[in-house]
């Protein structure tokens, strides 16, 4: 506390976030918080994005200047690490920043992440003067964020060689990946806030393509999903090198297969050898790190 | 109603066929000048309509509203256009959007301003956006959306802009979103949409409807329309045109906006048919993605 007091932040009881004081030359609004019960009255149509991460309090600040420019700062509780680096995970686009676990500010935006707090600073200009509030802001949030939070462990199912690590998205539900692929208007995947999901692109030497795993807590939820995608999406997928395999109408290659409590699907390889090779590199890692025989170990 | 499932290979089939009024928004040719068209989409733009620190330049908007809104309705001005989609006793709803990358209050403004200009009593106007009541109350309805990406139904402009009247605006996300369309067939807002004016001074391309400098751009446009499904189509192209400029090759919006091919071929709105529909571009043709 005598710290964080120093360094000029006020931490707040019971653990609540307390947004700094403004910039000098700003002006700081009241902090207020907003719950799942009330999201949507604060950010009508964009509440399901922090619901489908499991958001649990958000904490809002705004700061205004006497040039009329404006600043929001919103700071997300999360459940975990995992969720908190999900939502950094929806868009990496911007300069890398020094701010967190991971942060990248573009145009006035700042995005954040740090244990399990996600933070989104918003400025309406992009000066010199606003841009070093923002990241003032960010940096004075950090240290009252705790210590670094671990990395979804559904990332160590991607195997390293020709991943493109900036691409990477950690999700659970269908509308998180329908926003980042779309594969099919209903739930083919069965994906729920109970599932894990990995989207990522990899880059081999006949082209790019891209990788999703999806986690459930038991085999038989997997096995049923594998079913429904069959069922929905390669109802004429062939049987190749072990996988269920098949030419999309673009020309390119699918290929999947469930194991365990898992499914790896290819989606839209070059050619078909690619599509195998690279499902049967991940199904390999899957298996490594989580030694998936069917239950969820305990 | 039960939604079919619809899935990406759905698209690529399409795709593949070339077929022209396919879910996704293609690259399918507008109708041309004097053909057989249905509908009739105006995009006026100008340069000048928003100032460097964005705030809206009022005459050079105004001169794009009234351009757009006349050309759309096929009258030589827009008091003539006004005039005869409106009358002094009708109770005239304008709806906007109001929240995350808001319709700019000053276009707002500008509609209210022509309809008052027409005959209509200020004290007819409203600004029913929330509530149900008040667009029930409403004789005639103006459209005024602002243009935007929207990470769980693709776009989220003109067919969303009455999600609220529903009562349920949960039911119309992520898969059902197709069945935005209904909306507008309920009771008390069926037919009643007798122009739709599309805020495009400054859309979002994608990650809407959070505001996202990273997609914000300058268009300086107005797009109007009487029928809602061309008028969201054309705003559509204009998104997509964006999307892959930026990426240097095609960049999808995902999802894929289903809810404008629905609103044509389940909901009877208006065409998504490009072939159908005439666009009508004015001023600035630089940037103009069309």
């Amino acid at each position: 506390m005598v710290i964080a007091a120093l360094a000029g932040i006020v931490l707040a009881p019971t653990g609540v976030i307390a947004l700094p004081e403004a910039c000098p030359g700003w002006t700081a609004s009241a902090q207020r918080a907003v719950t799942p019960a009330n999201v949507f009255d604060y950010m009508n149509g964009a509440g399901e994005l922090y619901l489908a991460y499991g958001f649990e309090e958000l904490q809002v600040r705004e700061y205004t200047h006497s040039s009329d420019r404006r600043i929001t700062c919103e700071v997300y509780r999360m459940p975990d690490a995992s969720d908190a680096f999900g939502l950094f995970s929806q868009d990496r686009t911007g300069d890398e920043v020094n701010i967190g676990q991971g942060g990248i500010y573009a145009g006035g935006l700042l995005l954040a992440w740090q244990g399990r707090y996600f933070i989104r600073i918003l400025a309406d200009s992009d000066t010199a003067e606003v841009k070093q509030c923002v990241l003032s802001l960010g940096a004075r949030i950090v240290p009252q964020c705790g210590p670094d939070g671990p990395l979804p462990e559904a990332l160590k199912w991607l195997p390293p060689k020709g991943l493109d690590t900036k691409s990477v998205h950690f999700f659970h539900t269908h509308a998180c990946l329908n926003s980042l692929y779309f594969l099919a208007s209903q739930n083919i995947l069965k994906l729920s806030r109970k599932t894990d999901a990995v989207l990522a692109s990899y880059k081999t030497p006949a082209g790019k393509l891209a990788i999703l795993v999806t986690g459930y807590p038991q085999a038989k939820e997997a096995a049923a999903a594998w079913r429904s995608f069959r069922a929905s999406y390669a109802k004429d997928a062939s049987e190749y090198a072990g996988l269920a395999a098949l030419k999309l109408e673009n020309g390119k290659w699918l290929a999947g297969k469930q194991a365990g409590r898992h499914i790896v699907l290819v989606l839209e390889a070059p050619t078909r050898a690619e599509a195998a090779a690279l499902a049967a590199s991940v199904q390999r890692q899957v298996a490594l790190v989580t030694r998936d025989g069917g239950e969820k170990p305990k | 109603m039960k939604q079919h499932c619809i899935t990406r290979r759905d698209f690529l089939k399409e795709a593949a066929a070339g077929a022209a009024a396919a879910a996704l928004p293609g690259s399918g040719a507008f109708a041309a000048e004097g053909g057989a068209a249905r509908s009739v989409v105006a995009v006026a733009r100008s340069a000048d309509a928003l100032t460097a620190d964005l705030k809206v330049n009022p005459q050079a908007a105004r001169q794009i509203v009234l351009q757009a809104v006349a050309k759309a309705c096929g009258k030589s001005s827009a008091k003539e256009a006004f005039a005869a989609l409106f009358k002094p006793s009708d109770v005239v709803g304008i709806v906007t959007t109001k929240h995350l990358n808001p319709t700019h209050p000053e276009i707002a403004g500008i509609v209210k301003q022509q309809l008052i200009a027409t005959g209509v009593p200020e004290t007819r106007i409203r600004f029913p956006q929330s509530s149900i009541d008040a667009a029930r109350e409403c004789t005639a309805l103006i459209a005024l959306p602002a243009l935007k990406a929207h990470w769980l139904t693709g776009i989220g402009t003109v067919l969303k802009l009455y999600i609220l009247y529903s009562g349920k605006p949960s039911n119309y996300h992520d898969e059902n979103s197709a069945k935005l369309g209904e909306i507008w067939n309920l009771d008390f807002i069926k037919g009643k949409t007798r122009l739709v004016i599309v805020d495009a001074l400054r859309p979002l391309c994608d990650k809407g409807p959070q505001p996202d400098p990273r997609y914000l751009w300058n268009y300086g446009g107005i797009i109007a329309s009487t029928d809602p499904v061309a008028a969201e189509y054309v705003g559509l192209r204009v998104i997509q045109a964006r999307r892959d400029e930026m990426k240097g090759e095609p960049w999808p919006l995902s999802p894929p906006p289903l809810c404008i091919a629905a609103a044509d071929r389940t909901y009877g709105l208006g065409t998504s048919d490009p072939a159908k529909i005439r666009v009508v571009k004015l001023g600035a043709e630089k940037g103009a993605l069309i």
